[in-house]
C-alpha cells in the first residue's frame, strides 16, 4: 500500500492552496482549510429544485497521500460537514459545462467522476476500473476533465455545479 | 517611444488571465475578432500549459471556443480565466 509521509502531503497542500484561496476569493466563494487534518472545505450553490432558487453545498476535499494519488472528493452536509451520502450531493440533469457532469449516480453510490477524485477509481469503490491505479490521476485522457491542482480541480467541480437542478434525492437502502 | 495608428489599437484588447492553479496573472493583448480557443491557446502555451483544449471563463460564463472574443463580450480590460473544457466521464 502507497503511504506518502504526511509530511510531503502537508507541504503539497500548503503550496497549492494561496491559488485556490485567491480563486476562490475571485468567485466570491468560502474557502475553508486545515492543513494538519490535510482537508478543505469549499461552499457552493447550485440551482435549486424550483424555479428561482438557490441550493448550498459543501465540498469537501482530503489529501492523505497527496500527491503520489489523486485527492478525495465528495460533498458532505453543509451545517455539520458529516458524510450524509447522497443528500449532500446535487442532482445533475445528465450534462455539465463541457459534456456529461462530473455528478454521477452508480447504483446506490453517487460521486464525482473524475480523475482526480480517488472516490472514482474501481480501486476506491468508483466506476473506473479502466483508469487503472489512483496514482495515474496525473495522465491526460483525451476529451476528458483535466485539473492536476487544487486550484483547478475546486474550478472544474464549480463550473458544472451551474447545471445542477437542486439536490439529488435521497438513496434507497 | 512607438504611435500606433488608433484604428489598429481599437482592433486589439487587453485583457488580464488568471489560471485556478495559479497566483499570479498575466496580461495578453488579443485582436478583438480573434476566435476564443486560439486566443486561450496562446495564453495556455505562456502559462505553460500543452495539450487539452484550453478556453476562458468570464465570471461564471464559459465563452465558446469556436466564437470570436467580441462576440462572447470580451471586452478591453477585462479578467478572464484560463480553464480546459474536458467534460465528465
Amino acid at each position: 500500500m502507497l503511504a506518502v509521509p504526511r509530511r510531503a502531503s502537508v507541504q503539497a497542500m500548503a503550496a497549492e492552496l494561496p491559488a485556490a484561496i485567491a480563486w476562490a476569493r475571485r468567485h466570491g466563494l468560502t474557502l475553508d482549510h486545515d492543513e494538519d487534518a490535510l482537508t478543505l472545505w469549499l461552499a457552493l450553490t447550485g440551482p435549486g429544485a424550483e424555479p428561482d432558487t438557490v441550493e448550498g453545498y459543501l465540498l469537501r476535499g482530503r489529501f492523505d497521500d497527496y500527491r503520489a494519488i489523486a485527492p478525495e472528493w465528495l460533498f458532505v452536509d453543509p451545517e455539520t460537514r458529516k458524510e450524509i451520502g447522497a443528500d449532500a450531493f446535487p442532482a445533475p440533469p445528465g450534462v455539465g459545462a463541457f459534456g456529461a457532469s462530473l455528478f454521477i449516480q452508480n447504483n446506490s453510490r453517487v460521486l464525482i467522476c473524475a480523475h482526480f477524485n480517488r472516490l472514482a477509481y474501481a480501486s476506491h469503490g468508483g466506476v473506473h476500473g479502466d483508469w487503472g491505479e489512483t496514482t495515474s490521476w496525473l495522465t491526460r485522457r483525451p476529451g476528458q476533465t483535466y485539473a492536476t491542482n487544487i486550484g483547478s480541480m475546486l474550478d472544474r467541480i464549480y463550473r458544472d455545479m451551474a447545471y445542477t437542478r437542486g439536490r439529488r434525492a435521497p438513496v434507497a437502502t | 517611444m512607438s504611435i500606433e495608428p488608433v484604428e489598429a489599437r481599437h482592433n486589439t484588447i487587453t485583457v488580464t488571465v488568471f489560471v485556478p492553479g495559479e497566483t499570479e496573472s498575466r496580461t495578453f493583448e488579443f485582436e478583438k475578432h480573434s476566435r476564443v480557443g486560439e486566443a486561450a491557446r496562446v495564453a495556455a502555451t505562456a502559462f505553460g500549459f500543452s495539450g487539452g483544449d484550453p478556453t476562458f471563463a468570464k465570471g461564471k460564463d464559459v465563452l465558446d471556443r469556436q466564437k470570436q472574443l467580441v462576440a462572447e463580450g470580451v471586452r478591453d480590460g477585462d479578467a478572464l480565466e484560463l480553464i480546459d473544457t474536458g467534460g465528465g466521464v
